[in-house]
């Protein structure tokens, strides 16, 4: 696993346990975690993207956006094995231990 | 106006797409669409006005050189939700320079321009559906153009 993939992994873990949180403050925003902490609030994904390329040198940060709602993709949701996911409960239950 | 055309099978529509990583793609002009001048890699894309967003699988990621920004949550059956790599990325589109209509060589060999999205889309990861499709083509590119499927077993998407 890369750098990067753990950071983002680690990062998603404490995003879904201060989402409940976050709603309420920032929903629709995009979050622009580093080392388990957000580090700020963008409008767009793309925003926070190009503040964490120009913040962090190395490049590890992630972003994630301030929602609880799932992206639908239709029959592909429903009928097609989606890869490699992670569920919300077991990235929950990994975070709050 | 550009536009790409085809022929679709009555129940699925594909396309070549172009993928190109929202982190090194050059300056785009201010428009529409933008022509671009190096050919990006060409994946078969899914046209699918199911799907709210576009969806990459890991071959596209890993031929393109796309790294993950973060997670996206995608609803599942039910009450499911599971999260994927999401990543940065434009679409582009391979139009080819012939009049709506006109058949176009098989095995390539007709003048082509590529158009790509000024807007980098967020889209996920899934996996790979075989040899089926590599981009599964959503709503946020679709709706950006004018999609007509006909009766007669063409289709065309202009933009």
């Amino acid at each position: 696993m890369t750098a990067r993939q753990q950071e983002i992994d680690t990062n998603l873990q404490f995003f879904l346990s201060e989402l409940p949180r976050l709603l309420a403050t920032h929903r629709g925003k995009s979050a622009l975690l580093r080392h388990g902490k957000i580090e700020g609030f963008y409008d767009t994904v793309a925003d926070a993207v190009r503040t964490g390329n120009r913040l962090f040198d190395d490049r590890i940060f992630s972003v994630q956006q301030v929602t609880d709602t799932g992206t639908d993709l239709g029959f592909y949701s429903h009928a097609v094995r989606l890869g490699r996911p992670q569920r919300v409960a077991d990235l929950s239950r990994r975070g709050n231990h | 106006m550009p536009c790409v055309w085809g022929v679709h099978n009555g129940s699925q529509i594909f396309l070549d797409v172009g993928i190109i990583d929202a982190g090194t793609a050059a300056t785009v002009t201010p428009g529409p669409y933008a022509p671009v001048i190096q050919t990006p890699p060409i994946f078969k894309a899914l046209v699918d006005t199911g799907a709210e967003v576009t969806m990459i699988s890991p071959e596209v990621a890993s031929t393109v050189g796309l790294t993950p920004i973060g997670q996206i949550p995608i609803q599942g059956v039910g009450h499911t939700m599971t999260y994927h790599n999401a990543y940065l990325f434009h679409v582009a589109f391979v139009v080819p320079l012939a009049h709506f209509g006109q058949p176009i060589p098989a095995g390539g060999g007709a003048a082509t321009m590529i158009f790509m999205q000024p807007h980098p889309i967020y889209g996920g990861e899934i996996t790979s559906s075989g040899d089926h499709f590599d981009v599964l083509l959503g709503m946020d590119v679709i709706s950006t153009g004018s999609l007509a499927v006909e009766g007669n077993g063409t289709f065309s998407f202009s933009f």
